[in-house]
């Protein structure tokens, strides 16, 4: 028996749930209905230039061991529970080696079509490894389910960068990362795909010395709404946390960036923030922020969050057109930079030059 | 009690002593619609406000409890050994000489009728379910400006109360509003007509002295056209091992060009659950602000709020809160911008100590229509030991491009670096941790009077004694 069945629905007033309830995210918008067709979405895994990955990286079917060992998401989660079900527990597990060091990003390209898709993927990231991995979603499934769980062993240094780039379908995406210890660890997430997107990152400091920084550019147009709620948990001593989230809002577009930050008892010496910054495009677009602390432990060296929201300034599209350019161009130079204040931090050169071609075509969608 | 016995409870709360208790009135504990319509009938209300509360008190009991929040000390709420009313005197006066002794005594304990002679207005001083004793200044009274308790306003000035009663914060907004419109007692009533400036505050202040006591103030406050007023209020209750609930409801409203400061001291003992509802409309370039101190009680739930409806209101709320052992302040701010050009500022400040539990939650919205809006939230925390917490909940929720919206927060522990430099001048390690705290508190004492603002500092004082090593 699935424990999906078991759950019940959860309450709106968890702020998770808060914009995007439950049954607006499911595939059916009906709880308690299972969709009994679903396809499972194809997947490559190659390096950023199109080459293959080399020995010590591997993509396989994951044995009910793995998943298992490897499970990361809470129990009592409906959507990563939710997602589990569709995928009849089959899952594939990327794996990089222990001590590894990639000179050349990864790619992990996925194709989700049909009415509804599905795949739940685990990250085995050993320890000492250095790696970046793009993970690009398109296709034109009505609705896709991606579950991602899995462990950065100590010491590893790994950038995960996920990039949206679905048609008009629905999206549900949970993440569930373990960070060991001393690890690094920069989670990038852009997005300018699927007219309604629902992510649940959920990252888990529970040895000492972790490092995380979690980026987000988001660019909303048309009637899109994209919710993501970003949890991370310091539970050990000197763990170190960054969220940056820069959303741009055109049309009719809403966009939420939730974000929690826990720092247990005992986390001494926890040094946190995050920050979300929304640029309000047009006339009918929203924006909705709500950054929320919890700290239980007094020996931090800092803790704090903060956001802004506004339309672009004035003063600063007057000094560009100073320089030549037009009211249109100036204004697509200050969106772009806006993005860019967090997509350029999300990896390495490479990454950042292809992110950049990838997300062109979205700037001409503002427009409308 | 006994007197050791009694200083057990009591501790360091100042506030914390009883008198014996010698009601005129009291009604067994419970609530029950008869309990609403005695009430209302032993006040000898017009039809509609006895009609109001039963379909408050009907609302009350189907209307689920919050879950949000502390859910878990919410849910030891026990409302049937809840005294719903009792009348300590024999009804208002006018000069402190009639009210009765003992209570007379614990008002001059607590400093009110000096304060009263040295910079007020005007006072109403409640104890238990009603107020014993009520004063304007008469140059007000002559001027039109209408300072009465709450039950006063509704008997004597019957259409102004039905006029306003209830639109600001609707029976039917939260569990305990309706609560609070069932079965409300006492707590004033304003009316500040077109132009009238009052220059020196007006005070309103809370005694719960019975055990297991339920006090349901309701305060409307109607500040005309182009008229100020700063309204104080200050509350304090004796500690008890039982529990006692304060369950007060306020309606603001400032017509177009008004001004209202509403400054609270609420200083409960730790077993009273404070839940309270606050909110104001602010017209046409009215200014709304509530200036709110929570250093005491069990739990404190509230929120103050304005509804900026007129084009150029403007909001501000500063809050300080103090959580000591067993404490959670859940405390924070909403405004919700409605028109353009409004603006507003909240500013947060907690301190969690002893175990103590400090929570921000906060709103702002801001709607398609309001063009123009500045938003601007604050909060900082201390912690100040091991097993204390703070957290801040706060919502923005952004419907207008040319808003320009910020919220900043940090929690820290007070820095070891101050600390030393302190006591590098001569002062103790208590000493310096009260300077650091109550220059943290600085925002908000600023704005208090200067009587609060000392009392409050040598509180905090008293509070940080040992809180380092």
């Amino acid at each position: 028996m699935s424990a999906y069945a078991d759950l019940s629905e959860p309450n709106r007033a968890e702020h998770l749930w808060r914009y995007t309830p439950w049954h607006r995210i499911h595939p059916t918008g009906k709880v308690a209905e299972v969709p009994e067709v679903v396809s499972g979405a194809s997947i490559s895994l190659s390096m950023l230039d199109g080459s293959e990955p080399p020995e010590g990286v591997s993509i396989a079917a994951a044995t009910a061991e793995q998943v298992e060992a490897l499970r990361a998401a809470p129990y009592d989660d409906v959507a990563s529970e939710f997602i589990r079900l569709l995928a009849e527990g089959e899952a594939v597990i990327l794996t990089i080696e222990a001590n590894l060091q990639l000179e050349q990003p990864l790619l992990l390209v996925v194709e989700a079509d049909g009415d509804v898709c599905v795949l739940h993927t685990i990250l085995d990231i050993g320890r000492c490894a250095e790696a970046e991995l793009v993970t690009r979603i398109s296709g034109d499934a009505d609705w896709f389910g991606i579950l991602r769980e899995g462990k950065i062993d100590d010491g590893a240094n790994f950038n995960d960068i996920m990039l949206n780039k679905m048609g008009d379908g629905h999206c549900l995406r949970v993440d569930a990362i373990v960070i060991g210890r001393d690890a690094q660890v920069r989670a990038g997430t852009v997005g300018s795909g699927s007219t309604r997107c629902k992510s649940d990152l959920r990252y888990e400091m529970p040895n000492p010395g972790g490092n995380l920084k979690v980026n987000g550019s988001l660019l909303s147009t048309g009637k899109s709404h994209n919710d993501h709620h970003v949890e991370i948990m310091h539970e050990a001593p000197q763990t170190y946390s960054r969220l940056k989230w820069h959303s741009a809002c055109g049309g009719k577009s809403r966009t939420v960036g939730t974000g929690m930050l826990r720092i247990a008892n005992g986390a001494k010496g926890a040094d946190a923030s995050q920050s979300f910054h929304n640029l309000l495009l047009s006339k009918n677009a929203e924006a909705d922020s709500i950054p929320e602390l919890e700290v239980l432990e007094h020996e931090v060296v800092g803790c704090g969050h903060g956001t802004a929201t506004g339309p672009i300034d004035d003063e600063q599209v007057f000094y560009l057109k100073t320089r030549g350019f037009d009211d249109e161009g100036a204004q697509a130079v200050l969106i772009s930079a806006f993005l860019n204040a967090t997509l350029s931090v999300m990896g390495g050169e490479a990454i950042h030059e292809w992110l950049r071609e990838q997300l062109s075509g979205g700037m001409a969608a503002l427009a409308q | 009690m006994e007197n050791t016995e009694a200083h057990d409870a009591v501790g360091d709360y100042k506030a914390g002593w009883h008198d014996p208790e010698h009601a005129t009135i009291r009604f067994d504990s419970g609530l029950s619609e008869q309990v609403v319509r005695d009430i209302s009938e032993l006040k000898g209300e017009p039809e509609w406000m006895t009609d109001l509360r039963v379909k408050a008190y009907h609302h009350f009991i189907s209307r689920p409890m919050p879950t949000w929040g502390d859910t878990e000390m919410l849910e030891s709420i026990d409302f049937d050994k809840i005294c719903y009313f009792l009348r300590s005197g024999k009804g208002t006066e006018k000069n402190w000489d009639d009210v009765p002794e003992d209570i007379r005594n614990t008002f001059e304990r607590l400093g009110i009728p000096e304060a009263e002679q040295k910079w007020l207005s005007g006072v109403t001083a409640q104890y238990e379910s009603e107020a014993v004793y009520h004063s304007i200044r008469e140059d007000l009274e002559a001027q039109g400006v209408i300072f009465l308790d709450m039950d006063a306003g509704l008997r004597e000035h019957e259409e102004l109360v039905k006029k306003w009663f209830c639109t600001v914060v609707p029976y039917a907004d939260n569990k305990f509003s309706a609560l609070n419109t069932a079965v409300w007692s006492g707590g004033s009533f304003i009316y500040v007509p077109p132009g009238v400036h009052v220059e020196m505050p007006v005070q309103a202040y809370f005694r719960i002295n019975a055990k297991n006591m339920g006090q349901f103030e309701r305060t409307l406050i109607v500040v005309d056209e182009g008229s100020s007023i700063h309204y104080v209020e200050g509350c304090t209750a004796p500690t008890y091992s039982t529990d006692s609930l304060h369950s007060a409801v306020v309606e603001l409203i400032a017509m177009p060009g008004a001004y209202i400061r509403y400054s609270t001291i609420q200083n409960w003992s730790n077993n009273v659950y404070n839940l309270v509802t606050k909110r104001g409309i602010a017209h046409e370039n009215a200014t709304i602000e509530w200036v709110d101190g929570n250093l005491g009680s069990k739990l404190t739930m509230k929120y103050p709020s304005v509804i900026l409806k007129g084009e150029g209101a403007h909001a501000e709320v500063i809050s300080v809160a103090y959580a000591g052992e067993g404490m959670h302040q859940d405390a924070g701010a909403k405004v919700h911008h409605l028109a353009s050009n409004t603006t507003s500022k909240i500013l947060s400040k907690s301190i969690s100590k002893d175990g103590g539990r400090g929570s921000y939650r906060g709103m702002v919205t801001v709607s398609r229509k309001a063009e123009n809006c500045k938003v601007s939230v604050v909060c900082d925390a201390l912690i100040l030991d091991e097993k204390s917490r703070s957290d801040t909940y706060p919502t923005m929720e952004v419907s207008n491009p040319s808003c320009r919206c910020e919220h900043e927060a940090s929690v820290s522990k007070v820095s070891d670096d101050q600390v030393f430099y302190l006591m590098s001048r001569g002062h103790t390690e208590d000493q310096a941790l009260a300077l650091i705290v109550n220059g943290f508190f600085e925002p908000f004492t600023k704005e208090l009077p200067m009587e609060y603002a000392v009392e409050l500092n040598k509180l905090m004082a008293l509070e940080m004694e040992g809180s380092i090593g």
